[in-house]
């Protein structure tokens, strides 16, 4: 089975500061992949290549066995990788409903037309894919909510629900229950075991019974580099991830 | 679940209310000591300043060149009019404002590399650049420091017929439907699929790039478009006043636009008028007033200051929140009247 995502030898450096040093990484379609590591390890880092939003100092992506390097973030959406960010990036003044028809417009419309002519609900399948989205999140109740005024574990799904209304192929999930109160936390990786169903995910976690819970496998980072790879069972033995990040409280 | 256009709560009954307004106006305004033509000033500015709140208020972007593109488009439109080449005032006018689009699209892909204040700094430069050309190297086709005089009063051909607008009243009408329709154009834009882009890049332009929108595209369409209503209104400008002046390119323009459009409230398409309209007004009656003379200038700079600071949204942003509010506080009483015998039938058995 060919690989959704191919990573070879990335690296990107920050002057001195090698964030993300030689990392190569293969994600199968359909699976959940979590990507672990102390903070400072170059997991966001690691995303903003994949997302296009980072340019990788050399190295190259793949996806869909094509190659993805120099791509621009709007054009790697377009291909089909969609992030929902460690720190929220919503649209506070738009409501709910409003924030989730922007990236459904891009996926609807394309990344650019000239309709100044035509009406929002002229839009085939916006209010379809708004509302599927809304429910997977579970903020229809909130629908009408200024995004700004939600409370911070619904702005976290929101985040979410911004990337999955792209209808991405492979879903980036930077840190997504960081913050979250225990239920909330809880009602997030239900979400996420939902989303697996249709959309292939490389997640960043720190609660690492979320990560064995969730994780088809698992790539830990450290300074960098990676250090260790394979499915829970392996990676919960691994010596050199329980002392390095681990730090033998396993 | 509703999915109108993004911010937007009214329908029809705003253009309605602006229709009504524009009728309304030229008869209203005498009250106060207004008169045609300052109305009809005010509502050429009220146009420029659309084009400038659908870049600032709409998308963000803040240009000092706007007054690049009024120039030209008056340039253009008042060179074939008073050259005679076009005897069709519309027809002048297209001409004019595509060739302002024309500008605006070159001039906003060269300015659109860069953004926030070098974005700003690139536009003031080419807004200077326009104006040196106008005075110096074009002077042949635009008379230079002099301008463009003998602009014939309006005709328009309608196949039928031919209008010929003569009387200062008349001349408002012209102004006021072509205000109309640049209005009207202008809210379609907003509630359009493509508005709600532009806002979602107003507020967060580098999400709205990620979840898949072309936004330097967007940015240079509406930049464009800008160009286009400021280039009607300045061909607008020279046919109202019979002469185009070459002080349309000036910088001093370009900054009125801007103050016009955060005074009236940015954001609103309306607001510019309003500013326009405040603007024009007060300065009209300043230098009359007896004893203030030079000082108008200072006293309408104080007066904006204080609107400014009371207003964060401008006089129309002020407004509508004000009506929101009452609106607000009035559907919480009402839900609260619903509630009360709820409760109190509750507690009887
Ligand atoms: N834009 C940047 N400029 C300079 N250094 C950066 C930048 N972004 C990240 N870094 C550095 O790269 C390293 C990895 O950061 P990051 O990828 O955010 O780690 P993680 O997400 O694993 O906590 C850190 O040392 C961080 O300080
Ligand atoms: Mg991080």
């Amino acid at each position: 089975m060919a690989a959704l995502l191919e990573a070879r030898e990335i690296v990107k450096r920050y002057g001195g500061l090698t964030a993300v040093n030689e990392l190569t990484l293969t994600v199968e379609p359909g699976t959940v992949n979590a990507l672990i590591g102390p903070n400072g390890a170059g997991k966001s880092t690691l995303f903003k290549m994949l997302s296009g939003e980072v340019r990788p100092t050399s190295g190259e992506i793949f996806f869909k066995g094509a190659r993805l390097t120099g791509l621009n973030a709007t054009e790697v959406c377009r291909r089909g990788i969609s992030k929902s960010y460690q720190t929220t990036q919503i649209f506070p003044n738009f409501t709910v409903v409003e924030n989730i028809a922007i990236p459904a417009l891009a996926n609807l419309r394309g990344s650019f037309r000239l309709d100044p002519f035509r009406r929002m609900r002229g839009v085939r399948g916006l209010a379809d894919l708004v509302g599927s989205v809304l429910h997977s999140m579970g903020l229809e109740e909130r629908a009408e909510t200024r995004a700004g005024d939600l409370a911070y574990g619904e702005k976290r799904r929101l985040e979410i629900g911004l990337a999955l209304a792209t209808r991405p192929d492979l879903l980036l999930l930077d840190e997504p229950t960081a913050g979250m109160s225990p239920e909330e936390s809880k009602s997030t990786v239900d979400l996420i075991k939902e989303l697996r169903k249709s959309v292939t995910i490389v997640v960043v976690e720190h609660d690492m019974d979320v990560v064995f819970e969730l994780a088809d496998r698992i790539t830990v980072m450290h300074e960098g580099r990676k250090i260790a790879e394979g499915p829970p069972s392996e990676i919960r033995v691994h010596p050199a991830v329980r002392e390095a990040y681990l730090g033998g409280t396993l | 679940m509703m999915l109108r256009a993004i911010g937007d709560r009214s329908t029809w009954r705003v253009e309605l209310a602006i229709a009504v307004f524009l009728i309304a106006f030229p008869w209203v305004f005498p009250v106060i000591g207004g008169y045609a033509n300052l109305a009809t000033r005010i509502l050429i500015l009220g146009l420029f300043g659309i084009g400038m709140d659908l870049i600032f208020g709409y998308t963000g972007m803040l240009s000092f060149g706007q007054a690049a593109f009024y120039g030209t488009g008056g340039f253009v439109t008042a060179y074939l009019l008073s050259t005679g080449m076009l005897h069709n005032t519309l027809g002048a006018l297209a001409a004019g404002t595509i060739a302002a689009a024309c500008c605006g699209m070159i001039i906003g892909y060269l300015c659109l590399r860069q953004s926030g204040v070098y974005f700003a700094m690139l536009t003031l430069a080419f807004g200077e650049v326009f104006y040196f050309l106008e005075n110096s190297p074009l002077a042949k086709w635009t008379g230079g420091e002099n301008g463009l005089p003998g602009l014939p009063k309006p005709i328009i051909p309608l196949g039928f017929t031919t209008l010929h607008v003569q009387s200062n009243l008349a001349l408002y009408y012209f102004v006021a439907i072509l205000f109309f329709v640049g209005y009207w154009v202008a809210r379609r834009i907003v509630r359009s699929p493509m508005g709600a882009v532009l806002r979602a890049i107003l507020e967060n332009p580098a999400r709205a790039a990620a979840v898949g929108h072309n936004v330097p595209k967007y940015k240079l369409a509406v930049f464009t478009i800008a160009a286009a209503y400021a280039g009607i209104a300045g061909g607008l400008l020279g046919i109202f006043q019979g002469y185009m002046p070459p002080d349309a390119f000036s910088i001093d323009q370009s900054g009125e636009i801007i103050i016009m459009t955060i005074i009236g409230g940015a954001g609103t398409l309306i607001g510019p008028l309003v500013g326009a309209g405040l603007w024009s007004y007060l300065r009209e009656a300043l230098q009359n007033l007896h004893g203030v003379g030079a000082f108008w200038k200072l006293i309408l700079g104080l007066l904006f200051i204080v609107l400014v600071t009371l207003f964060r949204r401008g006089i129309t942003g002020g407004i509508t929140d004000s009506i929101g509010l009452f609106r607000l506080r009035r559907r919480t009483a009402a839900a609260h009247a619903e509630e009360a015998p709820a409760v109190s039938g509750e507690a009887q058995p």
